[in-house]
């Protein structure tokens, strides 16, 4: 025990950093069930600042109570999960298409697995708890002079944008649900026509919740979510984060440059000469690599 | 206050709050009391010693682990809290802007501009304006316990990138 005491006659108040959890380190995620599963998690940080969690309108340092009711059948089912007598979920045989029209028997995957056949097996859940962190993305402005044809060619600029960064803030916050989202990028069509570049923001996975049923023939199984399934946490994250953004100014491209089709249009028109053409090709590809293809101001989490 | 702890105060006895003693403190362990009654209570918290680069933040002008003539500063954290109840206790890194490099310390005498790595507090977390940078290492609460952020000592680096220095603190 580490006992401080009173100095001052009782004009003095002391206090400890918590430590109610033996050691739980930040991120710890623990598992209540209250009328639904909930999951109250032992505040981490990002750069100093604990998420927040929009649905309770509070931060993690306010350990609210979290609700994981958003869930999704586990099909693939982990090693750890297997020993425990886990079965993807039960499906009936019927006649499928596949992507190509071919049909196919979709078989019985619970009675396929072996192990647990005759519906004893255990049923598995899982949902995802993150972080989400917004930033600046780019956006590209395409400005296509009057004087095209002639041989006068395409102006892109290069901006930031930062949408996702109002709307949200830099503040991180704490969301859950059946897996977590990956930033998601746009299309290079989506670029050139002005789309920003992903949608500015990044995500780091705090702890995988696992849900196990009673075994099927247990007369207290139930299918549905309830207490009487066992729930298993996954932490991916042990420490307090430190977040940057790469955050690299955007540069205004005012370089000319021609699409492919444009090149063979204009090389059937004009006098340019291939040579002209195929550098003005190259010098639009260093615009693809340098810029559309390079999602640069991705960001990255790291230990602090 | 927040769990593990107990609390006794009647007036003119004794209190005693304790929380159960941690297995792994690390560094820039934060423990701290309310000092005083009513208006004049204060919040006052001692840091165990951390490292940034091997060298010890100052806490005004003492080392934060104190000196020959010193002990260990305590630090009174601001009497606000922003919204949410929370104030933050942290390392303050100060560079020179056009060198990058830390501000000169040598000089005999040390003046608030020259704290170079020091231990500060505030309400709101300062965004890196360049040549300075902010780390919290704990986070206050109003009435509540304080949640440590920082375990380990740092080696701090720093980048320029487009004219702006961006700054880097790895756990060593």
């Amino acid at each position: 025990m580490n006992l401080l005491r009173n100095q001052s006659g009782g004009s003095e108040v002391y206090y400890q950093p918590r430590q109610n959890h033996d050691q739980a380190h930040p991120w710890s995620v623990s598992m209540k069930y209250n009328s639904g599963w909930q999951a109250v998690i032992t505040p981490g940080f990002v750069d100093g600042s604990d998420p927040y969690y929009a649905p309770l309108s509070a931060g993690l340092c306010a350990e609210p109570n979290i609700s994981l009711s958003e869930t999704q059948d586990v099909t693939s089912i982990p090693p750890f999960f297997v020993n425990f007598g886990a079965v993807p979920p039960a499906q009936d045989a019927s006649l499928q298409a596949d992507a190509n029209g071919n049909l196919a028997l979709l078989v019985n995957q619970q009675a396929a697995s072996g192990c647990c056949s005759g519906g004893v097996g255990r049923l598995l859940k899982s949902c995802d708890i993150w972080v989400v962190i917004a930033r600046a993305s780019y956006a590209v402005a395409v400005d296509m002079p009057a004087d095209l044809v002639v041989g006068n060619l395409v102006d892109y600029t290069v901006t930031y944008n930062t949408q996702t960064l109002s709307h949200y803030g830099s503040r991180p916050r704490l969301q859950t649900g059946p897996s977590m989202p990956s930033t998601s990028s746009a299309t290079l069509a989506e670029r050139l026509a002005g789309d920003y570049s992903d949608d500015g923001q990044d995500y780091m996975l705090v702890a995988t919740v696992y849900f196990l049923s009673r075994t099927q023939d247990n007369p207290d199984f139930s299918a549905k979510l309830d207490e009487t399934w066992l729930p298993y946490v996954q932490n991916a994250c042990f420490w307090n984060v430190s977040y940057r953004a790469a955050n690299i100014p955007p540069v205004t491209l005012q370089q000319n440059s021609i699409s492919p089709f444009l090149a063979w249009y204009i090389g059937q028109y004009t006098l340019a000469g291939q040579d002209v053409l195929g550098a003005m090709s190259a010098a639009e590809q260093n615009i693809y690599n340098s810029v559309f293809n390079a999602n640069a101001t991705m960001g990255t989490f790291y230990t602090a | 206050m927040g769990g593990g702890l107990y609390s006794q105060s009647t007036p003119g006895s004794l209190a005693i709050y304790a929380a159960k003693e941690p297995l792994f403190r690390g560094a820039w362990y934060v423990s701290g009391g309310i000092i005083g009654q009513g208006s004049k209570a204060m919040i006052t918290v001692w840091i165990d010693r951390g490292y940034v680069n091997g060298l010890q933040p100052m806490i005004g002008k003492i080392l934060m682990s104190g000196d020959a003539q010193s002990p260990p500063p305590a630090i009174t954290v601001p009497a606000k809290f922003d919204a949410e109840g929370r104030a933050w206790v942290g390392i303050l890194i100060n560079i020179d802007p056009a060198t990058g490099n830390l501000r000169n310390t040598t000089q005999a005498k040390l003046t608030e501009n020259d704290l170079t790595i020091s231990i500060q507090t505030t309400t709101i977390i300062p965004s890196a304006n360049g040549s300075i940078f902010f780390h919290p290492i704990a986070v206050i609460r109003k009435n509540l316990s304080p949640i440590q952020i920082a375990y380990f000592d740092y080696q701090w680096g720093t980048v320029q990138q487009h004219g702006i220095w961006r700054h880097f603190l790895i756990p060593s």
